[in-house]
């Protein structure tokens, strides 16, 4: 399994995550590609749906990025966001989804260096886990 | 007690107190109580109550929004209503609410099954469930067969009535053995068991139309743009289905069991959903249903939620 490269669907939030790419981009920080990011306004943006369906559809993991508490651009959002995570993230584990698919994180505009350690983090521990069984779509 | 229960209603109907009484008349056979909308002082004859009257009245509300209406309640009929005035649902001062404590409800789809045979006659003596069959009368115990959730319910006892009828009973202990049992298996058994229960379901969708809860009026397996469920019986689309109504049930879902309970199939739904009400009740102390003035569980949040799993 040694040349097996993960998908991992990345969603980031528009005010702190995504800028925080953008700076590891170019600052020239050097980051796995197996990330595939989609932006979003915010991370109270992302339904608990949106990740359920991305592993169905075969995605190897989901890795969802928004501001630190208290740095949200609209205030609140990723306080809402918090609490749904939790209860999908221990929803999905609870009945048997292995541990390591689904990863959150709070990135700023000015952590490039962070993005790019979360990013080779997630990724490492994906390609631990190999590639995905349970919970995929047939096609 | 039903002869309590028909006099209230009659009286309210009678008084022009009520548009309509919300409560159960007998199903096409012994074993079965089906939900039933008294309109006139005449109908009220048919209604009847017992623990073989299995679903949640309070789904019916909304859709009587315009009419005052009584409904006959349990405790968690009356969380239902909270949380259902809670989203703006339904209004309280056109509900009559005639409280019923209870002791559980029976699954009588299982029990049914487990007798084989035709059966002619039920009733309840001392603690058992006597069952008349044309070979031999057989008694099993009313323990054995209740709903799981009424086995460890909290909230036996209506939290609001206008009237009482009978006594109130006392809540049994409360906990999640059921949940705790099943996180113990390791992660390979539980994906087995999960999806092996999923399986078997054939979206029939009577947990959704049953379920209090669940009156989107454009649900989202419905959806065909984006299509969040697929037709077809291919499990993953049967999986998703179940957890994302479980992920929409979260701090709504009062517990009352009775998506399980009208399931066809006997898909086993509870050990998900408690499963949600029991992390909010550790980790968050939200318990669903109990104040109609808090808003939902995902409508607000604390600064010191928990985040620790949170790069």
């Amino acid at each position: 399994m040694a040349d097996y490269e993960p998908k991992i669907l990345t969603i980031l939030c528009n005010w702190c995550s995504y800028a925080g790419a953008d700076l590891a981009g170019t600052s020239r920080i050097q980051y796995p590609s197996n990330i595939r990011v989609v932006r979003v306004p915010c991370s109270g943006r992302v339904n608990p749906q949106f990740i359920v369906k991305a592993l169905r559809d075969g995605v190897d993991a989901v890795w969802i990025s928004g501001c630190h508490p208290g740095d949200c651009h609209y205030i609140t959002g990723n306080y809402f966001a918090r609490r749904r995570f939790y209860v999908l993230k221990d929803l999905l584990e609870y009945v048997g989804l292995e541990k390591g698919r689904i990863h959150f994180s709070w990135v700023s505009a000015s952590e490039g260096k962070r993005f790019a350690d979360i990013a080779t983090l997630v990724t490492k521990e994906v390609k631990k886990l190999g590639p995905r069984k349970k919970f995929v779509k047939r096609r | 007690m039903v002869e309590k229960i028909r006099e209230i209603a009659r009286k309210l109907l009678g008084e022009g107190k009520v548009d309509v009484v919300l409560g159960y008349e007998k199903g096409t056979g012994p074993l079965s109580e089906r939900p039933f909308v008294a309109r006139t002082v005449e109908e009220v004859e048919k209604l009847t109550y017992s623990p073989f009257a299995i679903q949640n009245l309070a789904t019916y509300l909304p859709r009587f929004n315009n009419n005052k209406v009584a409904i006959l309640a349990r405790g968690c009929t009356t969380r239902a209503i909270n949380v259902l005035i809670s989203e703006g649902q339904i209004e309280r001062d056109k509900i009559y609410v005639i409280g019923i404590p209870c002791n559980g409800v029976i699954k009588t789809r299982e029990l049914r099954e487990s007798i084989g045979e035709e059966i002619e006659d039920v009733s309840i003596q001392n603690g058992e469930i006597v069952i008349k069959t044309p070979k031999e009368e057989k008694k099993v115990k009313f323990e054995d067969w209740l709903n799981i959730s009424c086995k460890y319910c909290e909230y036996p006892n209506p939290l609001f009535y206008d009237v009482l009828v009978g006594e109130e009973v006392k809540p049994r202990g409360g906990g999640y053995p059921d949940v705790e049992e099943y996180e113990k298996l390791d992660e390979d058994e539980r994906w087995e068991i999960f999806e092996a229960e999923m399986s078997k379901c054939v979206r029939c969708y009577a947990c959704r139309q049953s379920c209090p809860m669940c009156y989107c009026e454009h649900c989202f397996v419905d959806s065909t743009e984006p299509r969040w469920i697929e037709p077809g019986f291919d499990k993953t689309d049967l999986e998703s289905w179940h957890l994302i109504r479980v992920l929409h049930m979260a701090g709504r879902c009062v517990d009352c069991g009775t998506c399980e309970l009208v399931c066809p199939e006997g898909v086993k739904l509870l050990f998900l959903t408690r499963k949600v009400a029991r992390d909010l009740k550790r980790d968050f102390d939200y318990v669903s249903g109990l104040n109609p003035e808090k808003p939902p569980f995902f409508g607000e949040f604390r600064y010191d939620d928990k985040g620790d799993f949170i790069l």
